[in-house]
């Protein structure tokens, strides 16, 4: 069987396209030390999205190829949308993009390829999407570290984490030194 | 529980705060026996580290007893005495695979601060700054360690804590940075700075086979542990230059290879460190090299420069056409603690080695943030401060 090379894959890619009005395309990639299919199998599974992804509450599975999204952003408002998948190929892809009335109007798509040596799989995440007018859009473009990029970035190395240890690392919860976190008694 | 917190520049305090829970399926908690204050911890105190927050609990050399293990841990049990490696690795990674565990991908809730900083993040640190994970730190009374099975050491029961302690930093930290130095026998091996992380790796590098080994500082009591060890001394202070007479000791070769062990904050008298301070004062630097200057402005042609003092930002001034005229090799970084804990644990229960020569203060955890001040100010004195709890 031919080995897809990573020039191959990036030429693929630059198909994929769902025209957005006022787009901003993003894309990033990680290593994550899984097979193509074992990622694509997990991922393909939108109900398991939820274990990973930042600020993503719930997920709901509503036939093969559509779910409903609930976002509450850490420092902004809860936003919902409706997505469907659009194309996909068993360990090689997925593509979905958001469908109906939303802020937060959005196209995403999900590649694998056999990374060199034995290194795993090398998963690149492409999206594109419009900044909205509103809320949600003030918050994208000024917030450091809630911007579309930076979100990418982590839900990549959150994926990645998630695969490769079971668990998505996190310091919520812990103690600290802070008024909100002092032990009841020396609250004030 | 008490807990030591840093709320700003020479501001740190104990608070009572919550004690800690299992968060991960990898997690456990430890109570806390012994705890100790690293020369780095005083970079946090003097505000040179970014991304601190008012309230983060310090500390990154700790040991103590296991309380709890979360579902999925499987070699720890509760009740098993352990250390703590400062960094904090998830030992599935590729990095931690090939044991580069200060590499590790899966650890930094916040890669993505240190992403846009340095390109890349590396494992998440106890107790050091949000950019390095936001871990809370080991001088606390409990301490929540991720991916326990990675992240300690077992240590056979009726072992001092003193004689083990500083297997969590500043004993690997100094080892890897004389093996950094690929030491060949008849080596001579200069060291900037005598303190704790410098002690360590004047050891080790006799251990691997130096012939010579020189310490630089300026306090006393530093120099005079150095010399216990066989070091040769230089006193800055009453030297011309120290250039020079690393040269005249050398046959005017240089030292083979030069170790690095202050860091950002470097004291020194030539006219770049001045400057450097001046700078760092109102705010045009983040970091003060002067000893990794002058390193590379002695070391040997094709000599090796080993650097295990901690930086952080943009360095000024820094010689590096000396570095490329002379074809020298830099190694550093943050140390690959669990890769040595084990082995030198064995120098240690063959009694081969005791670090605990290093202590200079016992203390409890109240006087912790009076230790801070005393450590940063009287650094002759004051080589090493090991916190006792429970």
């Amino acid at each position: 069987m031919a080995q897809i090379t990573p020039a191959q894959t990036t030429l693929v890619q630059a198909k994929m396209a769902h025209k957005l009005h006022d787009e901003e395309r993003i894309h990033r990639s990680i290593i994550i030390d899984r097979s193509p299919a074992e990622i694509y199998t997990f991922f393909r599974n939108f109900s398991n999205l939820p274990y990973f992804m930042k600020d993503l509450v719930a997920l709901t599975v509503r036939s093969e190829t559509m779910s409903h999204w609930v976002v509450q952003l850490e420092h902004g408002p809860k936003v919902e949308w409706d997505a469907e998948i659009t194309e996909e190929k068993y360990a090689e892809m997925i593509s979905w993009k958001t469908v109906g009335k939303t802020e937060v109007q959005q196209a995403g798509s999900i590649w694998f390829s056999k990374a060199s040596r034995n290194l795993g799989t090398i998963v690149r995440l492409h999206m594109a999407y419009s900044i909205p007018a509103g809320r949600v859009g003030k918050l994208a473009t000024q917030l450091v570290g809630e911007d579309p990029d930076s979100i990418l970035l982590t839900n990549l190395s959150r994926l990645k984490a998630y695969l490769e240890t079971g668990e998505v690392p996190t310091t919520k919860g812990q103690p600290s030194g802070r008024d909100e976190d002092l032990a009841p008694e020396m609250k004030h | 529980m008490k807990a030591l917190c840093w709320f700003g520049k020479h501001e740190v305090g104990i608070r009572n705060v919550k004690e800690p829970s299992i968060i991960n399926p990898h997690d456990a908690i430890i109570k806390v026996t012994s705890a100790a204050i690293c020369g780095s911890d005083l970079h946090i105190y003097n505000g040179t580290i970014p991304t601190m927050e008012k309230g983060d609990i310090l500390g990154h050399e700790t040991m103590g007893e296991v309380m709890a293990v979360g579902a999925l841990v499987t070699k720890v049990k509760a009740g098993d005495t352990v250390v703590i490696p400062f960094d904090i690795a998830c030992g599935s990674c590729h990095f931690c695979k090939e044991e580069e565990y200060a590499s590790c991908d899966n650890t930094n809730p916040n890669s993505v601060i240190a992403d846009r900083l340095y390109g890349h993040s590396g494992s998440a640190l106890f107790g050091y700054s949000h950019m390095y994970g936001g871990y809370a730190g080991g001088q606390a009374e409990y301490l929540r360690v991720p991916f326990i099975d990675t992240n300690s050491l077992v240590i056979p029961q009726g072992v001092p804590d003193e004689k083990v302690l500083f297997l969590s930093d500043i004993l690997p930290t100094g080892y890897m940075a004389a093996e950094n130095c690929n030491i060949k026998p008849g080596d001579t091996v200069a060291i900037w700075g005598a303190g704790p992380v410098a002690q360590m790796a004047i050891r080790s590098a006799y251990m691997l086979g130096a012939e010579r080994v020189i310490a630089i500082d300026h306090f006393e009591k530093r120099l005079e542990m150095a010399e216990k060890a066989g070091a040769h001394t230089v006193n800055f202070d009453n030297s011309d230059s120290v250039l020079d007479e690393l040269k005249y000791l050398t046959g005017g070769r240089g030292p083979d290879s030069c170790i690095d062990a202050v860091g950002m904050e470097a004291h020194g008298h030539t006219i770049t460190a001045t400057l450097d301070r001046a700078k760092m004062a109102v705010g045009l630097a983040t970091d003060r090299p002067d000893a990794l200057r002058q390193a590379i402005q002695a070391c040997k042609k094709g000599g090796t420069v080993s650097v295990p003092g901690v930086y952080g930002g943009f360095l000024d001034k820094m010689p590096f056409g000396a570095a490329f005229g002379k074809g020298l090799t830099f190694k550093m970084g943050q140390t690959h603690t669990q890769k040595y804990m084990k082995p030198l644990l064995q120098k240690i229960l063959e009694d081969q080695f005791d670090p605990s020569f290093v202590i200079t203060h016992r203390i409890d955890l109240d006087k912790a943030p009076q230790a801070y001040q005393q450590f940063n100010d009287q650094k002759n004195e004051c080589i090493k401060v090991v916190i006792s709890m429970h």
